[in-house]
């Protein structure tokens, strides 16, 4: 498979928090070939079954990576603009200028994130990014062309392709967290040449964004029996300290009171098996990640994260090292193959003390 | 026209969270004979249940009213108090509250009683409970206690405490009158839920209790229309609001595409409603158990967490229109 | 239309950074080649030339348009390039930018601190805070120009959505107006200049009237639209809008224009009916001024194309507005006589 044709259709996709579908069509066409069947969930994330190869019933590890970017949604009209609020967290500092797509009922329109000129603005305010509520859209229309074709609600997105950089790297809009949704198609592409027992539940969830209730509701009805979740974390650049993860330098795993620890063990052993270079994520509390709303679904569900080194978060060029998403894909998928009927005791929290010398 | 008389019985009546069950027995009086079923539930819901089969719907209005709660008594006849939801500050003082028993207060403000300039902090009102004898009052520390204000009327304009969201459960007994009788082809759950204002509390245990299929809130929204106001596009006398997103909820599209279409084929007058700040019970109806698809009808409101909370009764009117549309055909996003 | 459409395409999405205008400089040699002789590259890398079948004799008019656009240029760094600006940069446009290296044009971003790290820093960087990442260590020399990447679109009506239109637009109705001009011929020796460096002070323009010595100039330029939504309390009425037709430009941040060429320019466009807008605001790097300071004053008129946003990336223009612009310089031209420089 072309991971970077594939991360570019997913990046390209214009799936804000809550308007997914767009990006779970592309997401399906990809999965529909590795996997046994597909169903989309109430709450609109893409569910995907691969059957293990153990007899019925067969224990269940849910694979879960968020599909949701961060958007905007009109709020209302000032004129021929238009006023917007974010929908997920966007960064109203890194827009300012980007080109927009406006989806209407009748198809998308293009248009610019408009600021007052320099000229226009106090001196305090030529000193600093504008807010969110001062910027707008612009469409070049007239007010009159907007009030018929534009509708209060209707979601904004960035307009950006996926672009290439040096080293097998990419530049692009939602690599948040289309990366990691390209981390389980290495996966399930992986396990077609990989016995499994255990059955896969692929999960690309909704709104993550905005609260992980895609996969709170997702941990909810499948109640798996292990569970990965899969997100960006940060790589290395000025302004950011760490912990960070050097781009290239493969998919970091998560430590600390959000994940199960005997199950981050047997992730860690599975990438030093393979020579994978798997660094530790120290992440002592919240995790803010759909790990978080996983972990304390219905008994509890052990539950990992790994995640893929991106800079630039929450901005139009996110930067991930395709490489990081090939390698966590095939740990991934060589985790799950060596899974088996005992695993789930294998994690239990407290090993039964060594058995004595004498006894034995 | 949507019935102004149970409308003012509606808010008049008192109910600070967690303290509803003067407003539950208002509303059981009122919809007694038009459910199917009925029931309390142990989050203290009031749980009215119209036809059977189909899909499952949950519709929430809450009962519950912002209010305060004594946390210490002063001087005699003076206690100091925190908040039960969201109070304004910089609406209280002078405002007159009402305890369970009818006791009445006045909110104060430290110091010369005259010309205070700056907003206060909480610390620094209290509730003037003084009877002029020398105990001062029968107020306890832990005591809830309402806001309270006359009902008014101006021209379609309908001013008053609590119509957040004493209006929504005006709109979903005005609902079940119009259902009653009819052969509905969903099991409709009116739900006058309990502790919205502090965080849907009610509304996310009747969700786990009906576990529905889809849910419907009914409750106020803010308005745009107001002199230098231009932070949404919702005005008053505008329709039914169709909400769109808040801050703690994305309505499913499809929920909000069948609420539009239902709205046009039944010329019902709507807008669409992009807020920023507050949710309502849809919210965590939408989060319960394997998530609930769930929208919201949204009746305008100015002045949302006053005294003089107005709505229109042609909104209102058309809030009503829009729920019976949606619930007397199947229910199909 | 159709014509101006997509050279202004090609010109918006070529580069130009000030003081390395050779793409832009080669496409419209190639766009203009037809209809200009002498042409040259002068010592500032201005493309000048001489419009075919011109009247020796008859008034020598300069016709101006800028080439180059605002970017930066590479002054070291290892795995992320510091920068240099070249011409005022907006900073707001700069944050989380794509940008295009050297001739090879390197794809690059613009770093830009995670919101997660930096919640509440709303200041605007220094431009020397700029880092580029390429991907990866071999990404540039020192030296190297480097341009902001626009979003070339055609939106709604005759509105289209890319960069650097403040020169470019000028240029696409420079080389209209010589299709024109060529097509049916004026009694007038009509120099053209497309002009370096207009984005640091107008160098260019400077040396090009040196040697071209013009009796009378028209520049053209693109002027900032103001017809946005204002600050609370802001009354004022936009001066710039788009679609409102040619800017004439009534004060300069240099100077004032020609009184003469003003009123002629604004009774002229009122007697043919052609939209036309007064900008009274004091502009920046207009080339206007240096050429009236040469040659001890040559007459110079600053026509100016409106465009929204146009210190970013991502411009508004409007078609119909570069029509009018060219309908208007070409009236202005086929009416003018000595008489009018005399009076």
């Amino acid at each position: 498979m072309d991971i970077k044709a594939h991360l570019k259709a997913l990046c390209e996709a214009h799936a804000p928090s809550g308007y997914e579908s767009a990006v779970r069509e592309v997401i399906l066409a990809a999965w529909q070939p590795l996997t046994d069947a597909q169903e989309v969930s109430r709450m609109g994330s893409l569910v995907a079954y691969k059957h293990g190869g153990g007899a019925p019933p067969r224990r269940k590890i849910m694979l879960c990576a968020h599909m949701d970017e961060i958007g905007m949604i009109v709020s209302h009209f000032e004129g021929a603009f238009l006023r917007v609020r974010s929908l997920g967290g966007i960064d109203s500092r890194a827009i300012v200028g980007k080109p927009v797509l406006v989806h209407t009922r009748e198809g998308a329109l293009s248009g610019v994130v408009g600021a007052r000129p320099l000229s226009l603005l106090s001196e305090a305010e030529q000193e600093r990014y504008p807010a969110l509520n001062e910027l707008y859209v612009d469409l070049g229309l007239s007010a009159e062309e907007v009030g018929r074709r534009v509708r209060v609600g209707d979601i904004v997105t960035l307009d950006l392709p996926l672009i290439a950089l040096q080293e097998r790297r990419v530049a692009g809009k939602a690599l948040d967290n289309r990366a990691c949704v390209a981390v389980v198609t290495v996966c399930l592409e992986a396990l077609q040449r990989l016995k499994h027992t255990w059955d896969v539940l692929a999960v690309a969830s909704v709104q993550e964004e905005v609260g992980l209730h895609g996969a709170r509701a997702e941990a909810h009805r499948l109640n798996p029996d292990l569970a990965i979740a899969l997100d960006v974390t940060f790589a290395p650049q000025p302004g950011v300290p760490s912990p960070a993860f050097e781009l290239g330098g493969g998919a970091p795993l998560a430590l600390g009171a959000n994940f199960h620890p005997a199950l981050f063990e047997a992730l860690k052993k599975t990438a030093e098996r393979l020579e994978l270079p798997a660094p530790i994520e120290p992440t002592p509390m919240a995790s803010g990640t759909d790990a978080w709303a996983i972990q304390i679904s219905r008994d509890g569900i052990p539950t990992a994260l790994l995640g893929i080194p991106t800079r630039n978060m929450h901005t139009s060029v996110e930067t991930v090292d395709l490489r990081d998403i090939e390698r966590c894909g095939r740990l991934v998928a060589e985790f799950i193959a060596s899974l088996d009927e005992d695993f789930l005791a294998q994690i239990s929290w407290d090993q039964p003390e060594p058995s004595k010398k004498e006894d034995a | 026209m949507a019935d102004k008389a149970l409308i003012q019985a509606l808010v008049e009546a008192w109910g600070p969270s967690g303290h509803e069950h003067k407003v539950r027995a208002l509303i059981e009086g009122y919809v007694r004979d038009l459910a199917d079923e009925l029931r309390v539930d142990n989050g203290g819901n009031l749980i009215c249940r119209m036809g059977s089969g189909g899909k499952k719907i949950m519709i929430a209005a809450h009962m519950d009213e912002i209010g305060l709660v004594i946390t210490a008594l002063d001087k005699p006849g003076f206690a100091r108090f925190s908040m039960t939801g969201g109070l304004i500050l910089l609406t209280l003082i002078g405002n007159r509250v009402r305890f369970a028993d009818d006791t009445i207060g006045t909110i104060g403000v430290e110091g010369s009683a005259l010309l205070p300039t700056e907003l206060p902090t909480l610390k620094q009102l209290f509730i003037d409970f003084s009877t002029g004898g020398e105990n001062g009052g029968s107020v306890r520390v832990g005591d809830h206690a309402a806001l309270t204000r006359e009902f008014a009327v101006r021209g379609d304009r309908l001013i008053a405490k609590s119509m957040d969201d004493r209006i929504g459960c005006a709109v979903a007994i005005e609902a079940m009158r119009a259902l009653k009788g009819k052969n509905l082809p969903n099991e409709v759950y009116f739900t006058f839920t309990t502790q919205e204002e502090v965080g849907f509390r009610g509304a996310r245990v009747a969700a786990n209790s009906i576990a529905p299929d889809y849910g419907i809130a009914l409750d106020v929204t803010a308005t745009g229309d107001t002199p230098k106001n231009n932070s949404m596009a919702v005005r008053l006398g505008g329709g039914a609001a169709i909400k769109v997103i808040d801050s703690g909820q994305i309505v499913p599209p499809a929920i909000k595409e069948l609420m539009i279409r239902r709205a046009e084929a039944a010329g019902v007058r709507y807008q669409l409603e992009v807020l920023s700040g507050g949710s309502t019970d849809a919210a965590a109806i939408q989060t319960a158990l394997s998530g609930i698809p769930s929208g919201v009808i949204s009746i305008p409101c100015r002045y949302v967490h006053t005294t003089s909370e107005t709505v229109d009764i042609n909104d209102v009117q058309a809030c009503i229109d829009l729920l019976v549309a949606l619930l007397e055909q199947p229910f199909e996003p | 239309m159709p014509t101006l459409r997509e050279n202004l395409k090609r010109l918006s999405e070529a580069i130009g950074v000030s003081g390395e205008e050779r793409e832009v400089r080669q496409l419209l040699r190639e766009l203009t080649q037809d209809h200009l002789e002498d042409v040259a590259v002068d010592v500032m890398g201005n493309l000048t030339g001489r419009l075919k079948g011109g009247q020796a004799g008859g008034l020598r008019v300069l016709l101006g348009a800028p080439m180059d656009e605002v970017g930066l240029m590479v002054s070291g760094g290892e795995t992320f390039l510091n920068v240099l600006p070249v011409g005022r940069l907006d900073m707001r446009y700069v944050a989380a930018a794509r940008v295009l290296i050297g001739a090879q044009k390197t794809a690059g971003v613009v770093l830009f601190v995670p919101i997660h790290k930096s919640y509440g820093q709303n200041s605007l960087p220094e431009p020397k805070s700029i880092l580029v990442d390429t991907g990866g260590k071999n990404g540039a020399k020192v030296g190297e120009r480097i341009a902001f990447v626009g979003n070339y679109a055609e939106l709604g009506g005759d509105v289209v959505r890319g960069k650097a239109f403040q020169g470019r637009a000028a240029c696409a109705v420079l080389v209209a107006l010589i299709e024109s001009l060529a097509a049916a011929p004026l009694p007038l020796d009509i120099y053209v200049a497309f002009t370096a460096q207009a984005r640091i002070y107008g160098r260019g323009a400077t040396v090009a009237a040196n040697r071209l010595k013009p009796q009378v100039a028209f520049l053209l330029d693109g002027s900032e639209c103001d017809d946005l939504p204002r600050a609370e309390g802001d009354t004022q009425a936009p001066m710039v809008r788009l679609g409102g037709g040619a800017v004439l430009r009534a004060a300069e941040e240099m100077g004032i224009p020609d009184q003469r060429l003003f009123a002629y320019a604004r009774s002229l466009a009122e007697a043919r009916g052609l939209p036309y807008q007064i900008d009274f605001s004091e502009a920046y790097g207009t080339e206007n001024a240096n050429i009236s300071l040469t040659q001890a004053g040559v007459p110079t008129l600053s026509l100016s194309i409106p465009v929204r946003y146009m210190s970013s990336p991502n411009g508004l223009v409007s078609l119909t507005d570069l029509e009018n612009t060219q309908r208007l310089l070409r009236e202005l031209l086929a009416a003018l006589t000595p008489s009018i420089l005399e009076s």
